[in-house]
């Protein structure tokens, strides 16, 4: 296990997020537990992911999760400038058309 | 008397007739004795024939006045006072004598005024000749004296030294340059003038007193200092004054020969000032001072010396140093010693009596290096001694507190106490920390001289004791003792026995060390290593379980195909005891083509493991009843998007028809396979899909197909070979590409070198998963077409 794997969830204001480190299995948890009431009040829930360096596919699952709670709750979760290497995982796995991006 | 018998008697004989007579013989007298001193001789042969015998006696009177005070003033003068005399005494007679009585009384008369005036004239001329001759002499004398002067002048001139000389009236007669050179007048100046006019009335009292002593006595007066006050302060002479005489012993002058002694007379001044201060220096030092001759007999040594060779009243002074019996041997050999070797020495703390001194022995030289005398110098140092001592002891106990503080923490620190069981008294006494350990007073303790040992260990305890008191043997073990508040603790507890003189045992000792915490840690740790060694045996249990299922999930073996090479590689991360939901599968399908399949299930645990099962039996079932690629995935991403809860899965699915050699294949979201060509590697990138378990049913999967060429070799894999945190995946993606366009065709040996070059040299992050597919043949042929 890598203990040098980090994220912080931190929210900026304005329904805005910002997530930075790296998304994987150890941090998944802890992005759906910082963030997942945000998303389930509803309303466009913003996650800036400029400083989220890596993601790797339960990452994505968390994120998909997030989705659909903010959805269940008549919201939107709406990813914003993520760094090529999430951007790519996105396109790789269809999930644009899921998320709505931000550069 | 004749003079008044005379005028008596003519004054008798003398009337008024006899007048003109006398007046007559008067003037022709008077004639006569001015002419006589011009011409004796005329007179002589006139006078005979006017006054007969009287005048012949009187010419006679003349001549021998004449005779004897030469023809001079001094004659004619005799001559007239002659003539003078005989006529008050003769002339009157022939008037009433008879002549015979006038030529016996004019013989008398004559010869009366001859003798009389020859005796006077003699007297006078014997005078005066004196007087003449002392003058005479006095002027040789004073010529001598300027002639002596005038020979010694040239030598006494230029002499470092001044000389002057005055005559009897303090007048200076000589002065040379340098005795000039004390007034600062020329030395024209000095002669025929007093000291007086040189130097003023000051000087010239002490001049008078002193050259008047000299013609007085006649004595040398030597080594006499003067100050005189000059205009630029006072200086001082040393001079020598001695008589001047002539050859006939008298004296006609001083003499004398001075020196400006001004500077040396300063510096004597000075000189004696510094003796004087430094002799009261020593005189009032607090050390012992002493110099020593090098007889070694004592020149001088102040009272502080005296006291510390015994008596400070009695003076060292003239004393041998052997003499002054009150000094210590080792003080009195010092002065030897130098003598001896030349060099100081000293002593330090030496104990004189009830006093301590720290000595210092030197040899003290002239600047030739002569040796002149030994000084010895002593400083008291009982006082250092006090304050050293009082130091020292202060020190100690400091030490000591210091010790006992720092042996008081370290048992407090070590939960360490020790006890002391006095045998003839009973009585327990134990340090500072033992209540602690035994909570409270210690009074089960104090009270009985027992601990308070737990009852399983009583006995073993007991034992101890019993050879201690009885052997002697001293012990070390470990006990439960049991507090006042019901508690356990582990005590370490150590005995020994301390014996008297006569080897009879009186005291027991030891100590104890509660050692609870240590045993509880030991406790604690030994039970978390357990728990650890069991939690990893079971992790590794688990670990195992999963491979075993992963393992059964994927084919035991890839199926045959004619025209082609199929290979697979599963690689799991060794590191690891979770796994991923990597799997490839491959099988024959009912037409004959052969459907592959590579996929990676979303996270690392045992549901991951079931959601790969399930992904792959489901896409068996699936293709068995319609193989098209797009088909299988849509009804694999419904089944999955059914399941309650959230399961992600990427797989790429394709069917070769090794008829044909044509590959059709639908993509969910996972990397897009890599086709070889020749030299040319691409990514089937296109069509895309999204990935399987987010949209349901509304997802339709594009399909393409790809034509393979004699050679071409198609390669899939999963996002653990090329995305993990140590590169980017795009960057490891062409790295793989390039990999793959240089490596053998036979897919074992391919996939063999893929995981060669792409998984060492780094940390392999999460399982991997390879499938080839290589078709047989020489490249050459035309390149296979994509058709979507």
């Amino acid at each position: 296990m890598d203990p040098g794997t980090q994220l912080t969830v931190q929210p900026v204001g304005d329904g805005v997020v910002k997530i930075s480190g790296e998304l994987d299995i150890r941090t998944c948890d802890q992005l759906e537990h910082d963030a997942g009431d945000l998303a389930d009040r509803g309303g466009r829930l913003v996650l800036d992911l400029s400083e989220l360096t890596f993601c790797d596919s339960t990452g994505l699952a968390g994120l998909v999760r997030l989705h659909k709670r903010a959805e269940a709750a008549g919201g939107t979760l709406v990813l914003r400038a993520p760094v090529p290497r999430v951007h790519h995982l996105l396109s790789l796995t269809g999930l644009t058309r899921l998320f709505p991006i931000e550069p | 008397m004749a003079s008044e018998s005379s005028t008596q008697r003519r004054a008798d004989a003398s009337p008024t007739a006899g007048r003109s007579y006398e007046l007559a013989v008067r003037s022709r007298a008077a004639v006569l004795a001015v002419l006589v001193p011009l011409v004796p001789g005329g007179v002589m042969v006139l006078l005979p024939a006017g006054e007969g015998l009287g005048v012949v006696l009187l010419l006679a009177a003349v001549a021998l006045a004449c005779w004897i005070g030469g023809t001079t003033a001094t004659g004619a003068a005799a001559a007239v006072l002659a003539v003078f005399v005989d006529h008050l005494l003769m002339v009157p007679a022939p008037h009433s004598h008879p002549v015979t009585l006038g030529i016996v009384t004019h013989t008398v008369g004559f010869a009366a005024a001859a003798t009389g005036i020859v005796v006077f004239y003699s007297r006078v001329r014997a005078s005066r000749s004196g007087t003449e001759r002392a003058r005479a002499e006095a002027e040789g004398r004073a010529s001598a004296l300027a002639r002596r002067v005038a020979l010694l002048a040239p030598m006494l001139d230029a002499a470092p030294i001044g000389f002057g000389m005055m005559d009897r009236d303090r007048r200076f007669r000589y002065a040379n340059a340098q005795f000039a050179s004390f007034s600062g007048r020329p030395v024209a100046d000095h002669i025929g003038r007093t000291a007086g006019d040189l130097y003023g009335p000051e000087v010239e009292r002490i001049a008078e007193e002193t050259v008047g002593r000299v013609l007085e006595t006649g004595q040398v007066e030597a080594g006499v200092r003067l100050t005189v006050p000059r205009p630029g302060g006072e200086r001082h002479y040393l001079t020598n004054r001695y008589p001047v005489r002539d050859s006939g012993g008298w004296i006609i002058g001083v003499g004398f020969g001075t020196i400006d002694v001004t500077e040396q007379t300063e510096l004597e001044d000075s000189y004696h000032r510094a003796l004087a201060e430094l002799t009261a220096t020593i005189r009032s030092s607090p050390m012992a001072i002493a110099l020593l001759g090098t007889d070694l007999c004592f020149r001088h040594a102040n009272r502080e010396f005296q006291r510390l060779a015994g008596d400070p009243e009695r003076s060292l002074a003239g004393c041998a140093l052997g003499a002054a019996g009150g000094l210590p041997p080792r003080v009195a050999a010092m002065p030897a010693q130098v003598v001896r070797t030349g060099r100081s020495t000293n002593a330090a703390d030496l104990a004189v009596g009830p006093r301590f001194v720290t000595v210092n022995c030197f040899p003290v030289h002239t600047d030739d290096g002569t040796l002149v005398a030994i000084a010895l110098i002593a400083l008291d140092v009982t006082e250092q001694h006090r304050l050293a001592r009082l130091e020292a002891e202060a020190e100690a106990l400091r030490a000591t507190a210091e010790l006992a503080t720092k042996l008081e923490q370290a048992q407090r620190l070590a939960g360490l106490g020790n006890w002391e069981l006095n045998l003839a008294t009973g009585a327990l006494t134990w340090s500072g920390q033992t209540p602690v350990i035994v909570d409270g007073p210690a009074r089960s303790f104090a009270g009985s001289g027992e601990l308070p040992v737990h009852p399983d260990d009583a006995e073993r305890m007991a034992g101890h004791r019993r050879r201690l008191l009885t052997e002697g043997t001293p012990f070390a073990d470990e006990f439960r003792m049991i507090r006042a508040d019901g508690s356990v603790i582990d005590v370490y507890c150590t005995g020994d026995v301390i014996h008297d003189d006569a080897g009879r045992p009186v005291r027991l000792w030891g100590t104890f060390q509660d050692v609870t915490a240590q045993r509880a840690n030991e406790r604690a740790t030994k039970e978390a290593i357990r728990t650890a060694e069991q939690a990893r045996a079971q992790l590794e249990a688990e670990h195992q379980a999963l491979q075993m299922f992963v393992r059964a999930m994927l084919p035991p073996s890839l199926p045959e195909v004619a025209g082609a090479e199929l290979a697979a590689a599963y690689l799991p991360v060794v590191e690891r005891v979770d796994i991923g939901g990597d799997w490839f599968d491959s099988f024959r399908l009912p037409d004959g083509r052969l459907a592959l399949a590579v996929g990676d299930a979303t996270g690392h645990d045992l549901r991951a493991a079931t959601v790969m099962g399930q992904v792959r039996n489901a896409v068996r079932a699936y293709a068995f009843e319609d193989p098209a690629p797009g088909e299988v995935l849509r009804r694999t991403d419904r089944l999955l998007s059914l399941v309650p809860e959230l399961n992600l899965a990427t797989m790429v699915y394709g069917v070769y028809d090794p008829q044909t050699c044509d590959l059709t294949w639908a993509n969910a979201g996972h990397p897009a396979p890599l086709l070889r060509h020749g030299d040319d590697v691409s990514a089937l990138t296109e069509p895309g899909g999204v990935i399987l378990g987010v949209f349901g049913d509304d997802v339709r999967y594009a399909e393409a197909t790809v034509r393979l060429a004699p050679g071409d070799t198609v390669l899939w894999f999963t996002d653990g070979l090329v995305d993990h945190r140590g590169c980017d995946p795009v960057t490891a993606t062409e790295s793989l590409m390039a990999v793959l366009a240089g490596a053998d065709d036979a897919p074992e040996r391919l996939l063999a070198e893929i995981t060669r070059r792409m998984l060492t040299g780094g940390v392999q992050e999460d399982d991997v998963c390879l499938l080839a597919l290589h078709r047989a043949g020489k490249p050459g042929t035309p390149a296979g077409s994509v058709a979507v």
